[in-house]
């Protein structure tokens, strides 16, 4: 293990993450105490259940800028350097594709970590804070961070321009947050489309989440682990492999 | 008993680029100590092979980096090698001392001993003064010197320049070949590519020439010269030399008045008896004799249907 090196990716990750600390910070809270404030101030008080909802709603708003915040971190960190080569001058490195990977998710980690964290404390004045489980709301956040920052690893390699990236983010990320339990419980679904949300990686991460936050899940927490675990070793392997073979890098 | 494995070894390299064989088969050995020149005309497999030797690009075939296998075993190979490629490719964001210092630690060098090494390299490529500036905003040159001391940073048994002289002026180039063949003589293997053939025929001690894919030529640059190139007999005489003289004479000639050429293989050999049979009919006034350059032979070699022996149709 080339730890030096490890470390370096790191480094040099953590420091592009800090030097605009403000995108990974200012946007996620933002939106997040706007969604509370219209579910509070608004919706909420109208329905008589505002406080109840709030609490079930911050786990969801924070996995959901977590999920984000991992793709944007990885996918933009990967398509930069593509761009301007340096991936060229990383990729002749005696660094090993694992710890190459390792590195740009470690990136991801602190980046989410620090929208998390901020949301949390953002949103501590509207609701009482609680953690129910820390191991469960580490799990749940490392899982998060491993599944679609190695996702925003692949799609920054496949991607030829910038536009690209965020066709994943409106198409796939968008659509698999607003579905995935993070306004609502599935319970209230019909018995079809809560089917199908079990198809969402997006719901067990919020599920998982809100579990480690208030006590309280939709499914079976060891169906959720089982999924998501499968999900971020195949994704982590997937994104490793497709590092080595430099797909849509080397020729 | 130990042997050294050499510096490179490449094993009938192929490359593909959908319907185009860009590279057909090379192999050939570098030694420990070579400076060896690569040279070819655009598009003849250069680039391409130096890009598989980094692992920049999937091949068939077999490579050796001082016996390691740059696929199997690509991260004891790349340890040994430090790149300079033909287009930059720094982190724009990052300073001159950033860049360093990142490739330091990609190598796994400690913070301390990098700090070390590259306030060393800043001074020796003339950047202390430029450490804090972004490697976008250095000029051509100061990028050049940059990217070479970015490959020297892990102090490389192999160092390998790709068009590094592209774009100096000649000042730079003079500075550059100075530098290279001061880190050659500390014993670094050197591959360098390069479109100034004179910058092989002064440098390198060994050299290939590739075109269309396939290696033609590859030997001790001195055998080169002399296996491949024509020498020159230059006689200035009082008048000029009668035909009856010169038919029969086993040389390509050229005759300008006074002054009469003598072109071919073994020139050298043949000079005395040329000259004797010259001086029967006209008085010679003065002798030269000349080696073709290695910048002649690599034109004649690598341009098609040319059956002058000086490279001009």
């Amino acid at each position: 293990m080339n730890w030096v090196g490890l470390s370096t990716v790191i480094h040099r990750e953590v420091t592009r993450i800090l030097k605009v600390a403000n995108q990974a910070l200012f946007p996620p809270v933002i939106s997040s105490l706007l969604y509370l404030a219209i579910f509070h101030f608004v919706i909420g008080k109208a329905r008589g259940q505002s406080t109840e909802y709030l609490a079930f709603l911050v786990p969801g708003l924070v996995m959901m800028s977590v999920v984000n915040n991992a793709y944007q971190n990885s996918a933009f960190s990967v398509f930069i350097a593509k761009y301007s080569r340096y991936l060229e001058h990383v990729l002749t490195m005696p660094l090993s594709y694992r710890e190459l990977v390792l590195g740009i998710l470690a990136g991801g980690i602190v980046r989410g970590g620090i929208t998390a964290g901020s949301i949390l404390i953002a949103t501590a004045f509207f609701v009482t804070p609680q953690i129910h489980s820390i191991g469960a709301v580490l799990a749940y956040f490392l899982l998060a961070c491993i599944i679609f920052g190695s996702l925003g690893i692949i799609i920054a390699l496949w991607a030829e321009q910038f536009d690209h990236l965020g066709v994943i983010n409106t198409f796939v990320l968008t659509p698999l947050s607003m579905l995935g339990g993070v306004f609502y419980s599935i319970s209230v679904l019909p018995p079809t489309v809560q089917f199908l949300t079990l198809f969402n990686p997006v719901f067990y991460l919020v599920d998982g989440f809100r579990y480690g936050i208030l006590g309280s899940n939709d499914a079976p927490l060891w169906l959720g682990a089982l999924v998501l675990g499968v999900l971020a070793a195949a994704c982590f392997s997937l994104t490793v492999h497709l590092m080595g073979r430099g797909w849509h890098v080397k020729e | 008993m130990t042997t050294t494995p050499p510096a490179l070894a490449i094993n009938n390299l192929r490359k593909r680029y959908g319907d185009v064989e860009a590279v057909k088969g090379v192999s050939f050995t570098i030694d420990k100590g070579d400076f060896f020149g690569f040279i070819g005309p655009n598009g003849a497999g250069k680039t391409t092979t130096i890009k598989s030797i980094v692992g920049l690009l999937n091949f068939t075939g077999t490579i050796k980096v001082f016996g390691h296998d740059v696929i199997t075993d690509y991260r004891e190979a790349r340890r040994r090698i430090g790149l300079s490629p033909q287009e930059f490719n720094f982190d724009r964001f990052l300073t001159v001392e950033e860049e360093l210092s990142y490739t330091a630690g990609y190598y796994g060098i400690p913070r301390r001993e990098a700090q070390r090494r590259i306030t060393q390299l800043l001074k020796r490529f003339k950047l202390t003064d430029k450490r804090t500036k972004r490697t976008e905003n250095l000029s051509g040159g100061m990028k050049r010197r940059a990217i070479i001391a970015r490959a020297l940073i892990h102090e490389p048994d192999i160092l390998i320049l790709d068009e590094p002289t592209a774009g100096l002026d000649v000042e730079l180039r003079r500075e550059l070949w100075t530098e290279l063949s001061r880190i050659n003589k500390a014993g670094t293997t050197i591959i360098l590519t390069t479109h100034y053939i004179e910058e092989v025929e002064m440098l390198c001690n060994k050299v290939g020439i590739i075109n269309k894919g396939k290696l033609i030529a590859f030997d001790e640059k001195e055998r080169i010269m002399e296996e491949l190139g024509n020498e020159t007999l230059v006689l200035h005489t009082a008048k000029p030399i009668p035909k009856r003289i010169l038919d029969g004479v086993d040389a390509y000639i050229e005759v300008e008045g006074k002054r009469t050429r003598f072109t071919g293989k073994g020139m050298k050999q043949k000079a005395k008896a040329l000259i004797l049979r010259v001086e029967k009919s006209t008085p010679i006034e003065e002798i030269d004799m000349q080696r073709e350059s290695l910048e002649n032979i690599f034109v004649r070699m690598t341009t098609e249907g040319t059956a002058h022996p000086e490279g001009k149709s």
